[in-house]
């Protein structure tokens, strides 16, 4: 078990390896488990309950929104993090090209 | 994927020049490193030019920043082999394999080792099907430690594994970092190993990043990560690639990318109104102006205005223009077709509008952040019916700040539109070059009414160029039909001749007033065996090219077009007829090779040699130098293709 097999782990949109703790508000690393006494796992009802009341997941190892529960299932077997939130970012508006 | 040779006129006790390749995923931070080391370089006395290649998906998928920096000239080239590549993650490494010389240096996430090529789902298909065929060749597993393995072993690459979490954490530890702002930790990893190796002073890193950097706390942390990385590299390898002292003599450069030269020359030209529409590579020029709307502290110095599209642009920088200010437009191609219609109205009624028309790959959406320079014809010809104008194309940052300020003076001193081409290439790469030389900038604003003239006729027949009155000092009429002296819509066949022949006898004039000289650069041999015709951002790697091929004892030649309405026909007319039209060889970004069309359109001389490359990337010096000794041998048609 990792950072980002916790509830409160908000992975970075790019790079993988980092993401933002909510409980400590502060960047923490994807793969460690830090025993911090907040971790806590999504309850098994998580996916299913997210594809239902918001239509969709977010597969950040994939980049790619998923929208059918047997699919989000089989992206979860192989161990990528399932999502709806994001790291704020500040920087991604500076670095993009704003147009198209 | 190619497998370059290890250059063999590197001699690494005196290291002139250095070609580096910084990848990542766009948003992630390259274009900070790719300033920061700009700047750092060009504060240290060296040129710099940093080419930008990204995908037009805004954010996530695979970009990169190549880069060429020389002590020894002020580069206007990029070239492959690298020396070093700098990846912010493993799809970095994996899609320029084959772009790192023999030797070089590859600095990369130690973490990802185990990250397998055809797991990266931003990866295009038809990349992952050239890997796949590649490690299969290679006999390598498909991690990135089998990719990093391979280049150690088979092309003595030195890899710098880092582990980009450790670092973070370690600077985590020092410093508190603002979570919104992770990605900038990353690109500083880069910037960092980067200067190492290459022995760029702290100072100069110093001045960089307190530039990019304006909050306090940003500024600090990345200093913090910054001496993290520099000393670990450095402590671990040296400054392998520590470039020997510049010898450029210039006390002050500029650092600027294309779109910010236009913004700037505009600013000197005394723009005081540009309309656009957001587009790629356009719209950075625009937001570089929004940030000059109030130069001289008081009041505005100039409106910038965004409109829905670029019909709106086109008519809201007519109608400035008929006000009497200096107006102007940029775009690209889907923008410019829009405007087509309002060109023609401004031809028809002689109004002095500049296009800064930024080329990208097309037709259509094409390859929007892609460079090309297929939109020649399209300029030259846009709009039905027949009316004069003025194309320029720049070649580069100095020729683009010069070419800005003279496509004001021509529109207004002709009253004609003028379209100033610029391609992707130039508008989105970072250079140094001289702080242009202001006291020889000249605004030549034409022949202006100030005063009320009693029966004032804004089209008055006397001379092709009738002195021009702004709105609201003269009555005057303006209609998108044909018209009489006064402005009012005419049919008569009489006078339709005489305003025709009014309005095309500007094309008689401008030849006589813009010099022959001012319409193309030559470089290379009195006489040679070869001659590249070329314009827009082939001037800098045919330069290159042609200079390398002389040096190995070729007699070659580059004929840079800078104006195409009027042409330069005198000019290759003799070209053609003292080395012979068989020797001229066109070189260009797009299919047709569109100059040596309209070469053949404005001389009846036939450029059957061609070198094009069309693939949005830019032409490096050593492909085209490869090129050219194949036209040498005899092939009529090379299609370049290099470049990830």
């Amino acid at each position: 078990m990792s950072c980002r097999d916790c509830t409160y782990y908000v992975p970075h949109a790019l790079y993988r390896y980092i993401g933002f703790c909510e409980k400590e508000r502060r960047v923490v690393i994807g793969e460690e488990y830090r025993k911090c006494g907040y971790f806590e796992i999504n309850p098994d009802s998580y996916i299913k309950d997210t594809i239902e009341g918001r239509g969709w997941i977010y597969c950040a190892d994939c980049y790619m929104p998923i929208y059918d529960y047997e699919t989000a299932l089989k992206h979860k077997a192989m161990g990528h993090l399932l999502t709806t939130k994001f790291m704020f970012d500040q920087v991604a508006a500076e670095e993009s090209p704003g147009v198209d | 994927m190619t497998r370059w040779p290890l250059r063999s006129r590197r001699e690494w006790t005196e290291l002139r020049e250095l070609r580096y390749i910084i990848g990542g995923p766009q948003g992630g931070g390259l274009e900070t490193t790719s300033e920061i080391l700009s700047w750092a370089f060009a504060r240290s006395g060296y040129g710099v030019i940093s080419d930008r290649e990204y995908f037009s998906n805004i954010k996530g998928r695979h970009s990169y920043i190549h880069a060429t920096v020389s002590g020894a000239e002020v580069p206007y080239h990029l070239s492959y082999p690298v020396d070093v590549i700098a990846a912010m993650d493993a799809e970095s490494v994996f899609s320029h394999i084959g772009d790192i010389r023999d030797g070089g240096y590859l600095i990369y996430n130690s973490d990802e080792g185990q990250s397998r090529f055809n797991a990266i789902p931003s990866m295009e298909r038809e990349l992952r099907d050239r890997l796949a065929a590649f490690m299969k060749a290679e006999s390598l597993d498909g991690t990135l430690a089998s990719v990093v393995k391979y280049l150690s072993d088979a092309r003595r690459v030195n890899a710098i594994g880092l582990s980009y979490r450790d670092l973070l954490d370690q600077l985590q530890k020092k410093e508190s970092v603002e979570a919104a702002q992770a990605s900038r930790y990353i690109s500083t990893i880069l910037s960092g190993a980067m200067a190492a190796l290459s022995g760029v002073s702290r100072e100069s890193i110093e001045f960089s990043m307190r530039r990019r950097f304006r909050q306090d706390e940003i500024y600090r942390a990345n200093m913090t990560m910054f001496d993290i990385v520099s000393s670990l590299v450095e402590s671990k390898h040296g400054s392998p690639l520590k470039l020997e002292g510049s010898t450029l003599s210039l006390r002050k450069m500029l650092v600027a990318s294309g779109n910010d030269t236009v913004a700037m020359a505009k600013a000197v030209a005394g723009l005081r109104f540009q309309s656009y529409y957001p587009i790629t590579p356009a719209a950075d020029e625009s937001f570089t102006l929004e940030e000059y709307e109030r130069l001289a502290g008081d009041g505005p110095t100039m409106l910038v205005y965004q409109l829905e599209d670029e019909l709106a642009v086109i008519n809201a920088a007519i109608g400035a223009a008929l006000a009497g200010v200096r107006s102007a437009a940029a775009t690209s191609g889907p923008g410019f077709d829009l405007m087509v219609e309002g060109l023609g109205w401004a031809g028809m009624n002689e109004v002095p509008v500049v296009v800064t028309y930024y080329q990208r790959g097309g037709p259509s959406t094409g390859q929007p952040t892609r460079g090309a320079q297929s939109d020649l014809l399209s300029s030259v010809f846009a709009s039905h019916g027949e009316y004069p104008r003025v194309v320029l194309a720049s070649g580069d940052h100095v020729e683009a700040f010069y070419d800005t300020i003279d496509a004001f003076n021509y529109a207004e001193q002709f009253q004609v539109p003028v379209i100033h081409l610029v391609d992707k290439f130039l508008a989105n790469t970072i250079a140094t070059f001289p702080i242009p030389d202001l006291s020889s900038v000249k605004i030549n604003r034409g022949a202006v009414i100030k005063e009320k003239v009693p029966g004032y006729k804004r089209f008055d027949f006397t001379y092709p160029v009738s002195p021009r009155a702004p709105l609201g000092t003269n009555v005057m009429w303006y209609t998108g039909d044909e018209h009489d002296e006064y402005g009012h819509i005419s049919e008569d066949s009489e006078n339709r001749v005489k305003i025709m022949e009014k309005r095309m006898g500007k094309l008689e004039v401008m030849e006589k007033e813009i010099p022959e000289e001012r319409r193309y650069s030559y470089f290379g041999d009195e006489r040679p065996d070869l001659i590249l015709v070329g314009w827009g951002f082939v001037k800098g790697v045919a330069t290159k090219a042609v200079s390398e091929l002389r040096a190995s004892g070729k007699k070659v030649g580059y004929l840079h077009i800078r104006t195409f309405v009027p042409f330069p026909s005198r000019t290759i007319g003799s070209v053609a007829k003292d080395v012979g039209a068989d020797r001229l060889v066109a070189v260009e970004h797009n299919y047709e090779a569109q100059a040596a069309v309209l070469t053949a359109a404005n001389t009846g001389i036939t450029i059957g040699k061609k070198i094009v490359k069309f693939t949005g990337r830019p032409m490096y010096a050593n492909e085209l130098e490869e090129a050219v000794m194949r036209v040498m041998k005899g092939e009529n048609r090379v299609v370049l293709e290099y470049g990830a």
